[in-house]
């Protein structure tokens, strides 16, 4: 997690990396880049609160699997935590809406079916936020794509861009590797 | 079938997909997601063993019982395997009893949604009388996407009607997959060959 000064929004930007979240109520953007990763977008339309949070899977959960495998987890407790920060910070569970993002097969193995990470981290992230009974107002998943995600604290706008260059999967994808790594499966 | 390792509640959560079963003896919750499915909870109150199973009966019943009817073999199947895991844990099958929940029309699942719905309800109702075994409490039918949390120590269940999300119900389509899947696999039985 890193701060700075953005001259576009003119206002602070906090970039969060893979495995972090960021809960806020002063006046500044969120930012992050997704690759096959996902990216939940909480706001508190009433009290201008907003967190954000990246969170991927390390493998594969199947469906229909009567084993529990270990994969689950950190996308679970990722959600968990955004939640109750902001609970702590005062907003209420009626008035949060969510937004998704993410879940692009950027890399080249995870095209074919048998590494389908993209896809349980999307249907995982839909699953957890509807088991908690927020309402998803928007979501972008799935494509090829990198995505850039700057959400505004305070109006909850989310202002996203794709993009396919070659340049900005490689920089997705070395990031992720190394975040895998350090995942204790 | 999703593990919750430190959930609001205090215990460990298991989420279980439409197709799922689970039994255990552990303090702990399962919870999911009913929209056409049916979820059955059944529990041993005296041992403190329970389980929860999410099925569905593809097709609509016949006017015949249930036990010569072919398509609600696949219902009578998923509880038996329940009270199988249940026995295994040392649970008995004279002091079961079971809570029911979902079953309903819910739109965009299927093509004769109430017919479905229908057939779901009549089978619960007919094999739990057929049994024995007592219904504490149910809340079928009705258009309705219910969340069921189930404690399977006490029994206790917990359940909303969810008004959120009606388009966008990640549910509501692995419903569907599971739907699909099980109306399919239904022909593929067939008749006895002889060679």
């Amino acid at each position: 997690m890193h701060e700075q000064y953005s001259h576009h929004f003119e206002k602070k930007m906090v970039s969060i990396n893979a495995g972090e979240y960021y809960v806020s109520d002063s006046n500044e953007i969120i930012s992050t880049l997704l690759g096959s990763c996902i990216a939940i977008c909480l706001h508190d339309t009433e009290k201008g609160i907003a967190g954000m949070n990246h969170f991927m899977l390390p493998g594969r959960v199947l469906v229909g699997n009567y084993k529990l495998s270990n994969s689950d987890k950190y996308g679970i407790n990722a959600i968990d935590t955004l939640l109750s920060t902001m609970e702590k910070r005062g907003s209420l569970r009626k008035n949060i809406t969510a937004k998704i993002f993410g879940g692009g097969s950027v890399m080249e193995c995870m095209k074919d079916s048998t590494m389908k990470i993209p896809f349980d981290n999307v249907s995982h992230a839909f699953m957890l936020i509807e088991m908690e009974d927020i309402p998803i107002i928007q979501s972008d998943t799935g494509g090829q794509f990198t995505r850039k995600v700057y959400m505004d604290v305070k109006s909850g706008k989310v202002y996203l861009k794709k993009s396919t260059s070659v340049v900005d999967i490689q920089k997705v994808v070395t990031a992720e590797i190394q975040h895998r790594i350090t995942l204790p499966v | 079938m999703l593990r919750k390792e430190n959930s609001k509640y205090g215990v460990p959560m298991y989420m279980l997909h439409p197709g799922d079963y689970y039994v255990t003896d552990q303090k702990c919750l399962m919870g999911s997601i009913a929209g056409i499915t049916a979820v059955v909870c059944l529990y041993d109150p005296g041992r403190r063993i329970g389980g929860m199973g999410h099925f569905i009966i593809p097709g609509t019943q016949g006017t015949e019982d249930i036990l010569f009817d072919d398509i609600s073999k696949e219902g009578i199947l998923k509880i038996e395997y329940i009270m199988g895991e249940i026995v295994k844990l040392g649970g008995d099958r004279k002091d079961l009893k079971a809570k029911l929940f979902g079953a309903g029309s819910y739109q965009g699942t299927e093509n004769n949604p109430l017919a479905l719905s229908r057939s779901n309800i009549t089978f619960l109702h007919e094999y739990f009388r057929n049994e024995g075994i007592p219904v504490i409490k149910e809340s079928l039918g009705g258009r309705y996407r219910r969340k069921v949390l189930f404690s399977p120590v006490d029994g206790k269940v917990f359940m909303k009607l969810l008004e959120n999300n009606m388009d966008a119900s990640k549910f509501i389509e692995l419903e569907k997959q599971y739907v699909d899947q099980v109306f399919r696999s239904g022909d593929t039985y067939g008749d006895v060959i002889m060679f």
